[in-house]
């Protein structure tokens, strides 16, 4: 059974519908990506699943439950980390505080929490040589680690990875992809929207090509790689 | 003479440093200004002078009094800015709403103490005179100080070191940012009303102490002082506020003694005006609760 299970998903914002009827489903340690267009609704999907914007139809089953009534700091307590979109730091806040109101979700005590963040700054050097810096003085690619690491440092069952190398230098976007690289290969289960489709469907188990609110496409993420109307569309031919 | 009254201003300043304190938190974190603090202000004042009316200590009386302060401000949310902030009604409505609570609080009161000025027994407020270099005090004078200092830095330690002070600084800086870092919005939004309000509470009581006068309108005479001296500091800055309302205790005792008393109100608004002439921010600007 899969781990995140979206069925018939409706949303929107206020009385304009964006989302259609969408469904998907996550298997636990797999990355499952969602491309497609700007404005197809990809945002809005993830925003939908965290509750931040209201759904009007549809299920929503994560682990084995309904969560599609739950506010959004319970659905993130139940395992489910969500990165959004623009990286939204605590920006006055310190790296150190900003993980610190991250992993205050965990049930397991203080020490095995400073462990990880040390460990977090052992992984990340970048973050570590500035833990006791404002976070909104970081830059763009430092903040997306930074918002990688928030969502790491609470041991999430599942990750939402909204548009990670948006707005990030090449450089910084083969990095970012690497932590994504590296959080499959421990284990993780990721849902990853992405514009950068190439580099989304070549680390997918599954995609699902999102087009005006609606799946228009899904497969594997090698099978949508070599479908010419996809390249055409998404991965400039 | 002039340190005399330098530490007349800052007995009187920690007062309004305290009441400003509980005023900038809640707007720091919600964007909104209370204008019901003046009145849970006052009624924390009613419930300690009632409880040492009856006979209890006075310390036990204060303890009751900012409890049931807090309490006030919780009830505070869920009546008048809760049910807004869930319709998304921007900043202008709640001022009203919370206007027309501050009302019904008065009026409870009024009803049931009357208008008349009340006194704490006068046994509860005699206390050795003290002396220090030129100034002179009371120790009841150095109580009250050391007890508005004492809150102010058990805020300044729950805001800095704690897990509810990140929270509420979370809320404060992006809330969506929060919840998606697991924390309880409502919860922490209840909390800062809480303290926020017990802060404002214990004013009142030190206030009431100060003047030994409790009215049902005592509200009034602190809350634009209060309005202004979180303009002052920066609004949303706590550190600011509690500047502030130093800054204020000070000029308006010092314009008592070089200009008159019944310009008293004019200097002290005319200096923070000046002030603003040349940080138009405040002293510390916006974001100093989010660094405090």
């Amino acid at each position: 059974m899969a781990l995140l299970e979206i069925d018939g998903l409706v949303a929107g914002y206020g009385k304009i519908e964006v989302l259609h009827g969408v469904s998907l489903a996550l298997d636990e340690g797999s990355l499952c990506a969602i491309v497609g267009a700007n404005g197809a609704g990809k945002t809005t999907l993830l925003r939908a699943i965290s509750a931040i914007v209201p759904k009007s139809g549809g299920r929503v089953r994560f682990a084995g439950s309904e969560i599609g009534a739950l506010p959004t700091h319970a659905i993130v307590r139940r395992g489910l980390a969500h990165v959004p979109e623009g990286r939204r730091m605590l920006p006055y806040m310190t790296v150190e505080e900003n993980l610190l109101v991250a992993s205050a979700i965990r049930r397991d005590g203080r020490a095995p929490i400073a462990r990880d963040i040390a460990t977090i700054f052992e992984r990340f050097p970048i973050l570590g040589a500035r833990r006791s810096v404002a976070a909104g003085s970081l830059s763009g690619g430092e903040q997306q680690v930074l918002a990688m690491a928030r969502a790491i440092v609470a041991r999430p069952r599942a990750l939402l990875l909204d548009e990670p190398s948006m707005g990030l230098a090449p450089k910084l976007v083969a990095q970012v992809f690497e932590i994504v690289r590296e959080e499959r290969a421990r284990g993780s289960s990721i849902l990853l929207v992405e514009q950068n489709a190439r580099a989304a469907l070549s680390l997918a188990d599954r995609a699902y090509v999102l087009e005006r609110g609606r799946i228009v496409l899904e497969g594997t993420g090698a099978e949508l790689l070599t479908r010419e109307d996809v390249t055409a569309a998404y991965l400039g031919g | 003479m002039l340190a005399q009254q330098l530490a007349n201003g800052i007995f009187l300043g920690a007062t309004y440093a305290l009441f400003a304190a509980g005023y900038a938190l809640i707007f720091g974190v919600l964007d909104i200004l209370n204008l019901a603090h003046a009145s849970i202000f006052m009624v924390a004042a009613f419930v300690c002078l009632t409880i040492v009316l009856a006979g209890f200590p006075l310390w036990l009386g204060f303890l009751v009094a900012l409890v049931v302060a807090g309490l006030i401000g919780v009830i505070l949310d869920r009546v008048a800015f809760a049910p807004l902030r869930r319709r998304n009604a921007g900043t202008l409505v709640p001022l009203i709403s919370s206007i027309g609570f501050a009302i019904v609080v008065e009026a409870v009161i009024r009803g049931i103490y009357g208008v008349n000025d009340r006194q704490f027994p006068e046994a509860v407020r005699t206390a050795p005179p003290l002396s220090l270099g030129p100034v002179t005090f009371t120790l009841f004078d150095l109580a009250i100080l050391g007890a508005a200092l004492a809150l102010m830095l058990v805020l300044a330690y729950v805001m800095r070191a704690t897990k509810i002070g990140r929270d509420i600084r979370a809320v404060a800086e992006d809330r969506i940012a929060a919840a998606l870092l697991g924390v309880d919005i409502e919860k922490t939004i209840a909390l800062t009303f809480f303290i926020a309000s017990a802060l404002g509470g214990a004013a009142g009581v030190l206030v009431g102490l100060q003047y030994n006068s409790v009215t049902f309108d005592m509200g009034g005479r602190i809350e634009l002082k209060g309005l202004a001296v979180i303009i002052l500091g920066g609004m949303g800055s706590v550190t600011g506020a509690v500047l502030g309302g130093f800054i204020l205790g000070v000029t308006e005792t010092l314009a008592i003694v070089f200009v008159g008393s019944s310009w008293r109100d004019a200097v002290a608004f005319g200096v923070m005006f000046l002030i603003l002439v040349l940080r138009p921010g405040g002293i510390l600007g916006r974001r100093a609760l989010r660094t405090a």
